[in-house]
């Protein structure tokens, strides 16, 4: 009997049907037949598994390199199949047999390495299961053959023994539609020297004539059960070898063009067969633009946690709590074996923070000019609003050195006189001044000390604390606040941009670094992230309501939130429902990116060049739709105070993405001038 | 906007990216986007967006001489190294 050979799953299907009429059992290969494979060579999840074994050994006391781990790996699985092949006509290997030598060789102290290599075993499923997808079209048919009463059978030439097959199918979601697996590393008698076919015959009593067998290898599938009478059909897929060849590019490129690293991640992390449905424009840039960009941030965390040696982390709200789940998504995949630090969530806010921290310190010039940045700040009262402090008392201080609570202090506004700044700068060492802030804020620094305490804050030797971005202005009032006390942690701050529009005041015990961007260092397209900040904000932003304050509870303290019963709280609701479905890509795209970099084991630096132009291309040069559609409906930001600047510096302050859409469509060298206007900047700087 | 698939049939993000790398490709040799380690090679962008524009066609075409076709890359690519 001859095989045939389709390329097509359609025309497979089709043959198929008519063949299993007259079949009573339908055996099917397993890999790039039943499951295909996200990557082009199944190889690439063995180093991801190497690198576990390898942070395990370290952790054991005996460091080893991941490189050494896969070369030992590899001999002592060629060693088995040398072995086999003295009494088998197939070179076959057993996972758990050559993992548990090869195991024993490297925690020679541990006297049971049964539960080792069950954790490594569950490792590598884990990954193959994330780089597995079931063939929608052929899995459909496969049940519909089961419904028909047909038996069916998965025969496959690994070194994974049925065992673990059954967990791979099991998450790929059709073994209940399967009558058994075997698997040539039972019984190291494989489909390619046709030993199998006898085997399975005996095994389950089946007539070589009413069985169909389908796979995607012409000798092991079709010439070895057509030798035995077996009805065999081959798939050779052009599309899914188109597929491998798109992937098998962006890989090899990779290799010698950093730049491609990112694409080759990104081209692991795309959706196949029945994922790839269709989604709304919300969605696939969450998926395909954010995610990588913010797994990559968390990512760049993680390896200065480790680097620092850092065994806390707090994520501030409200962003943070994006960053935290995709924290909770990456970490056991990139790091399953490291010392990554436990983490939490910790409600601050600017508005909150502001006024807790001058209740030491008293207020501080820079503080104040950071209400002053935003334009819709003018006077003392924005001050008071920014920083939680009944204006009324301030009003004889003021009055000391001619000024009111309304004088103009922003030179972003009509009437502004240099000389009330000048003035005001006075009042930071007028000791009653200093003295009525300390005790208006006193109360909601003590509240803030009593949370932190509750959080084990002051519990570390060293925190990690991380923000989008982009002052570092919540850490600089948060360490501010606390760093009276002699059991201040080290504070490392880490956002996704440091912006450093006022000098952060770095010293070794609080330190901010940007992590995709950062002014102190010339990256004119990580600078592009500075284009949509907001977009940024809204994306990460938690649904609860930002935080007010902190009050004083009896022996307590109490969170004050802001209400969401407003117009503002209603119109945040709105945008928060508005983002659902960028969030939801967000998330699905950091699934799929923890396993895809775990592969390949990209380190952020590595991924730069590819984040530099996905922030590029659809920051600073997007497409007007994506502009019009991504923007913000509402931003709420009770740190901007409602005053309206002048005209000229409303002007400056009209951004590429605050532009119209008709703008944004016609004119063609828009773009490319605020990207000038970006260069000077950057160069200014 | 439309609800489409995140991959596209050609196997690139949606909506074209390999476009748009040229376009930012273009871009960058008039004025400096940034730091991107050396970018990409001409030749690289060229067989990329053959790949992801023609390979749907170009592989349901050749597959069938799958075979013939590994025979002769085979003996071309060994000529080449004799060379």
């Amino acid at each position: 009997m001859t095989w045939q050979t389709f390329y097509s799953l359609e025309k497979l299907i089709e043959a198929a049907q008519q063949q299993a009429q007259s079949c009573a059992v339908i055996s099917f290969d397993l890999f790039d037949t039943l499951l295909i494979r996200r990557t082009h060579d199944p190889d690439l999840v063995k180093p991801a598994t190497a690198r576990f074994i390898a942070a395990k050994a370290e952790a054991a006391g005996h460091p080893i390199s991941w490189e050494e781990v896969q070369d030992l790996r590899d001999a002592i699985e060629q060693e088995q199949r040398r072995e086999t092949s003295q009494h088998f006509e197939d070179h076959e290997a057993r996972y758990p047999d050559f993992m548990a030598k090869l195991l024993q060789q490297l925690f020679p102290d541990t006297a049971e390495v049964s539960t080792l290599l069950e954790e490594v075993t569950s490792y590598e499923l884990g990954m193959e299961q994330t780089m597995l997808v079931p063939r929608e079209q052929l899995v459909q048919w496969l049940r519909s053959m089961r419904a028909a009463g047909k038996k069916i059978l998965v025969i496959s030439d690994v070194y994974l023994p049925a065992a673990h097959l059954r967990r791979l199918i099991e998450h790929a979601g059709f073994l209940d539609a399967v009558d058994d697996v075997i698997s040539s590393a039972d019984t190291f008698l494989a489909k390619a020297s046709g030993k199998a076919y006898p085997l399975v015959q005996e095994k389950y009593g089946l007539a070589y004539d009413s069985w169909l067998h389908i796979g995607d290898n012409p000798h092991s599938d079709g010439l070895r059960p057509a030798g035995f009478g077996i009805r065999a059909l081959v798939l050779r897929d052009a599309s899914e070898k188109h597929r491998k060849s798109v992937e098998r590019r962006y890989y090899n490129y990779s290799l010698g063009q950093p730049f491609w690293r990112g694409r080759s991640l990104q081209q692991l992390s795309l959706p196949l067969e029945a994922e790839n449905i269709p989604r709304p424009f919300l969605f696939r840039y969450g998926f395909l633009v954010l995610a990588p960009l913010l797994a990559a941030f968390v990512q760049g965390v993680m390896e200065n946690c480790l680097k620092e040696d850092i065994r806390r982390l707090y994520f501030f709200s409200r962003e943070g709590w994006l960053l935290e789940k995709i924290w909770h998504l990456l970490a056991p995949v990139l790091y399953p074996a490291s010392p990554l630090p436990e983490v939490s969530y910790l409600y601050v806010s600017r508005m909150a923070l502001a006024g807790a921290s001058c209740a030491y310190q008293g207020m501080l010039r820079s503080s104040a000019d950071i209400v002053f940045l935003p334009a819709g700040n003018r006077d003392f009262r924005d001050v008071c609003r920014v920083f939680n402090l009944q204006p009324e008392p301030f009003v004889p201080h003021l009055a000391r050195y001619d000024l009111t609570a309304e004088s103009i202090l922003s030179g972003l506004h009509h009437d502004y006189d240099p000389d009330n700044r000048r003035r005001f700068n006075l009042l930071f060492r007028d000791e009653p001044f200093q003295n009525e802030v300390k005790a208006q804020t006193a109360d909601a620094n003590l509240a803030l000390q009593r949370y932190l305490e509750t959080e084990g804050f002051f519990a570390q030797t060293q925190v990690a604390l991380v923000d989008i971005g982009w002052m570092g202005t919540i850490q600089r009032f948060l360490f501010d606040a606390i760093k009276h006390r002699d059991d201040t942690p080290v504070c490392r701050g880490y956002v996704l941009a440091a912006t450093r529009g006022i000098d952060y005041p770095e010293g070794p015990k609080n330190t901010l670094r940007g992590l995709l961007y950062d002014r102190d260092r010339f990256d004119l397209a990580g600078s592009s992230i500075l284009y949509a900040r907001d977009l940024f904000e809204e994306a990460c932003r938690a649904p609860h309501p930002t935080l007010n304050g902190y009050g004083l509870k009896d022996d307590g303290y109490e969170l004050v939130f802001r209400t969401a019963a407003d117009s503002t709280g209603q119109a945040e609701k709105e945008q928060d429902a508005y983002y659902a479905p960028l969030q939801e890509g967000i998330l699905e795209g950091v699934q799929r990116y923890a396993p895809a970099a775990a592969m390949l084991g990209c380190s952020v630096q590595e991924l730069k060049p590819w984040l530099n132009y996905l922030m590029a291309s659809r920051l600073a040069f997007p497409k007007t739709e994506e502009v019009v559609h991504i923007r913000h409906r509402h931003h709420l930001d009770d740190f901007h105070g409602t005053h309206t600047p002048t005209q000229k510096h409303s002007k400056g302050q009209v951004h590429l993405w605050d532009r119209s859409e008709t703008a944004l469509r016609y004119n063609p060298f828009l773009r490319l001038k605020y990207f000038v206007l970006g260069i000077r900047h950057r160069l200014r700087e | 906007m439309d609800e489409r698939p995140i991959t596209t049939t050609g196997f690139d993000m949606e909506q074209g990216e390999i476009v748009r790398v040229s376009s930012a490709y273009a871009i960058n040799r008039l004025i400096p986007l940034g730091f991107f380690a050396g970018f990409t090679r001409f030749r690289q962008l060229a067989v990329l967006m053959l790949i992801h524009g023609l390979g749907r066609m170009l592989f349901a075409r050749l597959m069938p001489h799958e075979a013939r076709l590994t025979r002769l890359y085979a003996r071309l690519k060994k000529k080449k190294q004799q060379a």
